[in-house]
This record gives structure tokens, sequence and C-alpha cells, in this order.
């Protein structure tokens, strides 16, 4: 009888154990797994908080940490060994019992196994964050006086940080003008010859940060929640303006495809005018489009793909709705801001306007530029032609009030005040040039509500394509739901101040 | 005569054998067709994405239906507040859920399955699918067993609990008046926002995938109710997953028929063949009673007849034996007399002759023998 009471019991326990999802441990926490390098695996991984530890030894990180040369090595103990168990159960227990004896708080001593082993049975949850290495802390970084180049004759500091590497003689060595993203090499996992991200960062990061540290120099966090944890982040000191980074990249591409041969070649898409440097002022970072390496996107994929590239073909990398690092996929990203959302969120994200097309691929003459030289000159004189705004339409020319009265029955017609919207869209997005780029003039953003029909000051009406009821067939919704469904849509999507589901005369006045 | 534990427990394994592969036969083994509902149905496709939770749909089914007015007027969106589920008086209602911390309003009402759980559980046959696809009551028919409560996936059917004398089973009719008249139901008529369209079930199907494919980012790629319970006339679209606003997603494809078809087929076969099975017994036992009896007559017959037989027998040879022994002394007897007197007359002839003499000693010695 008791056992079936504890029984009964036994699984609201756990299940009150698991709903504490709030619980989540702080950045802090690493597993000590050693079920790679050890045969048997009798004890399951360690949950090691380092932040503890860190208090513990009251941030003297050689307690735990070898010191080589002027860096730690951010391993338990040792520089390039692999781990044991006798190493850490020495250590740690060693450690522990010496903070007994001194009578302080100790963690578990010897033939207290579960007391360190057992308490992981998978990788921790926790609150890890990424720490995004923007534009921003990039220029922080270079702009520092503390952080000096390690070559010679460098003006600037890159060095310090920017490597290559030479496979064979397995030497890292610098190179001006070839600085890249370090996840380009150092993935997630490590490789034979290559630390991971995240052994290679803390080596070099962390490490640095706790030399100038010691110097009493200001500098970056040393501890995991300094660069973890979400609310430290955001105290990080943002540079609102960072001027271009020096790479040597292009101001202009012009980006080409495929071309027909014979004596008079030409392209067979005009080729793309592509404004390098106005994308970099837009981007997070280099790797938002330039995903695996610095180099042009068509050496991987090329027209007709190949294995470089993950057989994914130009077209595809260019023009891929669903890839963030496409133009189109990334362009149909930004219509999701709230600005844009207000008309975009109704419109079929795949497919694409016949208008689309010319917007990129807009260069007036196919002739295949065979000079490489020319390519750059050509773009550039496209790219500074294009306007920065659009046409607006003369204001008298928009109806002011639209008086939609084809359903009234149980209201007064509503008074749709028609220019004061169309205005307060076009006030929205006038800035953004991602917008005027591709609504070109003012006509283009009355398409957001007239849509499916060609671009008129005097569109057809709703009514004209929206009968009486929703079209089954054709999923068409009826007058009554196009209208609502347009502007309720349009309202929560651009976050206008919510109106009560039941208040309908706030729209049509009461009869 | 009694019948054996053995004899009572094969026999009934017998009788389930029989119906249940008799039932698998007609369900399962002879075709793979897939009842895909009355051909040109309606239905009502339901846009989860689209509903603000305005409750006018509500308001629609309690004028439309003539249900009793609700204590909180439909303009009061505190309801929202709980959940709630269908009732006597309230055929449908709209529910509000926090998914990821923005609102979704979700409808319920019944989703008139193309083959519906209720009227497979009602003996009385009170529910209907009718061809336009509602699935309508009657309540001439029923007996009030609340069985089509129980069936019933979506927890639709209310019971009028309250009404003492003639309680009846109450839910949406799909408003089958109304569609007969060629009119929209209340609900759907009342959407301000075409969350709810009407029309023929495979139409609405290819509307609901076709916003699928045109925003894929917007919905869940599923169509509720295409296949759920083996399909149901109300269909759903959704931005979230199903179960985010109070929707099963543990119903499998099967309709409740379907499920159910294989054991309900065996109950009416082995109901039936319960009398037939016990009078076979019995009329099988009586039989053998019956023979056993005749054989015991017909034996004590023979036997009786046999020793009848045997005692004449016995007598004829008795008689036979004795005349034998009687002819044998009367033959005897007479031979005796015979020689006897033929004995006198040769003493007689001697006594006449020269040799009379020696023939009288010769007839003493015979005589003599004789006597000893």
């Amino acid at each position: 009888m008791i056992v079936a009471v504890i029984l009964g019991l036994l699984p609201v326990l756990g299940q009150t154990g698991t709903k504490k999802a709030g619980n989540v441990a702080g950045p802090d926490v690493i597993a000590i797994d050693l079920s790679k390098e050890m045969a048997s695996n009798e004890m399951k991984p360690v949950k090691f908080f380092h932040a503890k530890h860190n208090q513990a030894v009251e941030g003297r990180c050689e307690q735990c940490h070898v010191r080589d040369k002027e860096t730690l090595v951010f391993k338990f103990k040792r520089t390039d060994q692999p781990p044991t168990k006798e190493l850490y159960h020495e250590n740690c227990i060693s450690c522990h019992a010496e903070k007994k004896a001194a009578g302080r708080e100790s963690g578990p001593l010897a033939a207290e196994c579960r007391s360190c082993h057992g308490a992981l049975a998978e990788p921790p949850d926790t609150a890890w964050t990424k720490i995004p290495f923007s534009k921003s802390l990039h220029y922080i970084h270079e702009s520092s006086e503390f952080i000096v180049s390690t070559a010679k004759g460098q003006t600037d500091n890159c060095s310090a940080c920017h490597h290559n590497a030479n496979e064979k003689s397995r030497q890292i060595y610098y190179t001006k003008g070839e600085e890249s993203a370090c996840v380009y090499c150092h993935k997630e996992t490590k490789t034979q010859d290559v630390r991971s991200i995240r052994d290679a960062s803390h080596d070099s990061c962390v490490a640095c940060h706790e030399k100038l540290g010691s110097k009493k120099i200001k500098a970056g966090p040393v501890t995991c929640y300094g660069c973890h944890d979400v609310r430290e982040q955001a105290k990080i000191e943002v540079v609102k303006t960072v001027p271009r980074l020096k790479r040597n990249q292009p101001d202009v591409a012009l980006m080409t495809g495929l071309s027909s041969s014979g004596k008079n070649p030409k392209y067979l898409m005009n080729p793309v005018a592509f404004n390098h440097v106005g994308h970099e002022t837009r981007a997070e970072s280099c790797k938002v489009c330039h995903h695996e390496s610095l180099k042009k996107c068509s050496d991987c994929h090329t027209p007709a793909g190949d294995v470089k590239g993950d057989f994914i073909r130009l077209e595809q990398a260019m023009h891929s709705v669903q890839s963030g690092q496409s133009c189109v996929g990334c362009h149909n990203q930004k219509t999701t801001a709230s600005d844009c959302a207000g008309c975009h969120a109704m419109m079929p994200s795949t497919n694409l306007l016949d208008t689309s097309c010319a917007v990129c691929h807009n260069t007036p003459d196919n002739q295949v530029v065979a000079d490489e030289k020319m390519k750059p000159v050509l773009a550039q004189k496209m790219v500074s032609s294009r306007a920065k705004t659009h046409e607006t339409i003369d204001a008298e020319k928009i109806p002011e009030i639209v008086q939609i009265s084809i359903l009234a029955d149980e209201y007064k017609p509503s008074e749709f005040p028609h220019r004061k919207v169309v205005q307060a869209i076009t006030k929205r997005i006038e800035k953004s040039e991602l917008a005027n780029a591709f609504h070109k003039d003012q006509q283009a953003l009355c398409m957001g509500c007239h849509h499916n029909s060609p671009r008129s000051m005097e569109p057809p009406r709703c009514a004209s394509c929206h009968g009486k009821t929703s079209d089954a067939a054709s999923g068409r919704p009826g007058l009554k739901a196009a209208y609502h469904g347009q502007c309720i849509t349009c309202h929560q999507e651009m976050g206008i101040k919510e109106v009560l589901a039941t208040d309908c005369i706030k729209c049509h006045a009461k009869k | 005569m009694a019948i054996s534990r053995r004899k009572f427990l094969g026999s009934i394994g017998a009788a389930a054998v029989g119906g249940v592969t008799g039932a698998l036969g007609k369900a399962y083994g002879a075709s793979n067709k897939h009842f895909k509902g009355y051909p040109d149905s309606y239905g009502v496709l339901h846009d989860v994405t689209k509903c603000i939770g305005c409750r006018k749909c509500e308001d629609a089914c309690n004028v439309v239906n003539a249900l009793p007015k609700p204590e909180k007027s439909f303009e009061d969106l505190s309801v929202l507040e709980e959940k709630r589920r269908t009732d006597a008086g309230v055929y449908t209602v709209v529910n509000q859920f926090d998914v990821e911390g923005k609102k979704v309003f979700a409808k319920k009402q019944c989703n008139h399955c193309l083959e519906p759980a209720c009227a497979s559980a009602c003996f009385v046959k009170a529910f209907t699918k009718t061809k336009q696809g509602a699935v309508v009551y009657n309540e001439k028919l029923c007996v009030g067993c609340r069985y089509c409560m129980v069936a019933c996936p979506f927890e639709v059917p209310a019971y009028e609990y309250d009404d003492a004398l003639t309680p009846s089973v109450t839910k949406c009719t799909m408003c089958y008046p109304l569609i007969l008249e060629g009119k929209l139901p209340g609900c759907v008529e009342a959407c301000p926002k075409g969350a709810l369209i009407f029309g023929k079930r495979d139409d609405l199907i290819k509307a609901a995938w076709q916003r699928i494919y045109k925003y894929p980012d917007q919905y869940t790629a599923h169509v509720y109710g295409e296949h759920e319970m083996g399909g149901t006339s109300w269909l759903y679209l959704s931005g979230v997953s199903f179960s985010d606003v109070g929707m099963r997603e543990d119903l499998g494809i099967k309709s409740a028929p379907e499920l159910t078809a294989g054991p309900l087929a065996a109950v009416p076969i082995i109901v039936g063949l319960w009398p037939v099975l016990l009078t076979g017994v019995y009329a099988i036992t009586k039989r053998k009673e019956k023979i056993a009896e005749q054989e015991k007559e017909s034996a004590v017959a023979r036997t009786l007849e046999q020793a009848q037989e045997d005692t004449a027998q016995k007598l004829e040879k008795l008689k036979a034996k004795m005349t034998q022994e009687k002819t044998s002394a009367i033959n005897f007897e007479v031979k005796k007399a015979l020689e006897e007197a033929a004995k006198k007359a040769e003493e007689e002839a001697g006594a006449q002759t020269e040799a009379d003499a020696s023939e009288e000693e010769n007839a003493s010695d015979e005589s003599m023998k004789e006597d000893e």
C-alpha cells in the first residue's frame, strides 16, 4: 500500500521538477565530459559551475589554469595534454579538502561521487548566448590603443587577431588584406588542425582581456557572464557610426551570369550593378552574405552549380526566398518589419512580381564586358544614377475620404480617411532605401491595398472582384471579409493601437 | 443433462472467431477504398489566423437557432478569459489562446465528421450524415442514452440536463435548414473577417492548401479535418500548432466507425448466434439422450427376445431328445418284444422237432444274459 502511494507520487514529483522551465542554469555551466577520452564510462559528466569557482578563488585564474608565457591556458591544470580522470580528481578534491580544512565552504570530497557526477543527464540547458561580434564591437577593438600589431611595419592592429595558416608548415602568419572572419576556419567543432571557435576565441579573447586587465587597463570581460549573458551583452558600448572596414573590398560590383558565345557575346540576363558599400552599412557583418569566405559569390556558386558551392547554383544563391543569405531572401526578411508588413504580410511571399527582376537587373546594355577593369566603372555609373527617393503623387490627386457604403446596413457607411492612410504609410517608409529602390514611385504603395490589378490612379473597385460571400473555389474573401481583412491586418502588422474586436463604432458610426 | 465447462468455452470461442472473421472480411478484406464523404458535400473552412475573437459567430448562432440568451452579452469579451466548451444552449464557442505572447482565437463547434462517431454509436439512428455534409439529429428517435456524447472525439454533443421531461442532445447543425434554402450558416454569414468560408468541401481543401503554399511563413502546413478521424466537413487552418489552440492532434486518420467496425460488427453476430448455438447444443444433447434411450430399449428387447428364443430352442431340443428317447425306448421294447416273440416261436418249433432239447438250452442262456 505504502509502495503504491510512493509510486503514485513519483511521476507527479518528476513533473513538477521538469515544469520549472524558467529555472535555467546560467551561461557559466560547463559539462566536464571525458567520455571521449576514457574507454569505460562509469560516471556521468560533471556539471561544473565556473562562476562559483571563479568567486571561490577570488579571480585568481592560476589556481586552475596554467600560465603559459603571458597568457593563460583555458584548460584545467594542463596545457596541451588530454584530460584525465586522475587530473580532475586529484586537483578538484584536494582543493575542496583544503577549503574544508580551512573551515570554508567547500565542494564535494572523495567518495561523494554523485555530488559532482550525475547531476547532468544531457548537455545543460543554460542561458548561454552566442556573443555577436558586431561591426561596433569590431571597431572598438580596431580603434583600441592597447591592442597593438605583433607584425612589424603595420599601421593598424589587424594582425593582433587576424591570421592565416600555412597548412604544410603548420605555422600561422599574417597577410595584409586577407583578414577574414574567425568562423571561416574555426568551426563549431574542432577539426584535425584547427581549434573550435570556442577554444580559439577563449584562448585569444579571454586571455587578452585577462592580460590587459591585470595591467589595470580597461579590457573586455573575462567571466562567462561577461560575454555570454544577454543582460551583460546589452551593457556593451555600441558605436553608432562605424567607419568602413578596411579590406580592399569593392564599392560596387557588376554581377554577371551566363553569356552567349560567338562574335558578339551577350549576357543572357542583364547584369546587376551591386552597391557593395551600401550593403556593408546595412548588414550586421560580412558574414551575413559571405557565409563561408570573403570570396566572390560566383567563385563557389557557379551558374551551373559546383561541389564548391554545395551545388547551389548562382541563380539559387541570389534568388532563394527561404535563405537569409540570398539577395531575395534577405530582402524578403526585411518586409516583415512593422513598417513594411502592413502591406507585405498580405502578399504571397513566393510569387515575385514580373517587375521585380528589373529592379536589380537594370543595366541597359547586356553586352559582355571583356575588360575586368571596366566592370566596376560601369557598375559605379549605374549605382550613382539611381534615384535615392521615390516619385511622389500630388496630395490632391489622392482621394481624401472614401465612403465605403456598399455594405452598410447595421451601421452607417464607413468614412475611410484614404489620404491620411496613404500619407501615413508613405511616411513610415520614406527613409528606407530598400523601399525606395523597389517602390520607385508612390503608385507602388497603392498596390498594397489595390492589389492584383495593374497600377493605375483609378484602380478597380474592391467589389469588382470581391463578391458578397467568400468564394470557396478560389479562396477569395467576400467583400466584407476583404475590407476587414485589409484594415485590421494592416493595423495589427504595423503596430497601430489595438481596437477591441467588438468596438465596431470606431470605424462605423451607429445608425 | 449439463454441458461440461470445456464444451461451453469451446462453443464461445467458435462463435467469436466466426463472428470476427466474418466482420473483418466485410470491413477490410474486400476493398482498399477510403470513404471521402459525399461528393459535392459542403463544409466550412475556419482560418484561425484570421479570427479576431469578436464572437459575432456565437451571436449569430444564438439567433439562428433561437437559443436562450446568455448571462453575459456577446459584446462582452471577458468570457474569453476562460476556456469554454459547447453546451446545451451553446452550439459554438470561440476560445482565446496565448501562444508565445500572441493572442490566437479559435472557434469550436461540431466538426460534422464524414463518418460521424456519434452516428455510429447511436443504436436508434438518431444521427444522420446528410449528403449536404451536415450531421443532423432527430430528437424523435433519441432515447437519451448519450452514447453520442461519449463517442464524439471532439466533445461536442451536449444534453439538456435541465429539461426533466423531454431532454434532447444538442449540437451545431451546420444550419442545415439554411443550407437547404441555399443560404449560408449563421456563423459564416456573420464573420466579418472571412475567418469562416462556406463551400464545397473539396474546394475548401484546395483553397486551404493554396493559402499554405502562398503564405508558407504564416501557416502550419496542415489542414486540420482533411484527414482527422477519417475527415470532417469543418476544416481548419492555423499559424500555430493545432494543439496550441485546443485541438486534439492524437486522433489519427481513421474514422470512428472504421475503428469500431470490427468489434461492433461482431456484436450482432455473437448476439444472434447465441440462441442458435444454445438451442443447437440443447438439441444435440436432447437427441443424444433420445438415441441412448432408444438404444437401451432395443437392447432390452433384443435380450428378451434372445432369451425367449433360447428357452424355446432349449425346450425344442429337450422335446426332441425326449421324443427320441421315447421312440428308442419304444423301438427297444418293440424289438425286445419281437425277439421274445421270435424266441417263443422257435421254442415252439423245436419242441415239435428232434432238436428241440439244444434249442431249449440256448434260449435259457440268452434269457439269463438279458436278466443281467
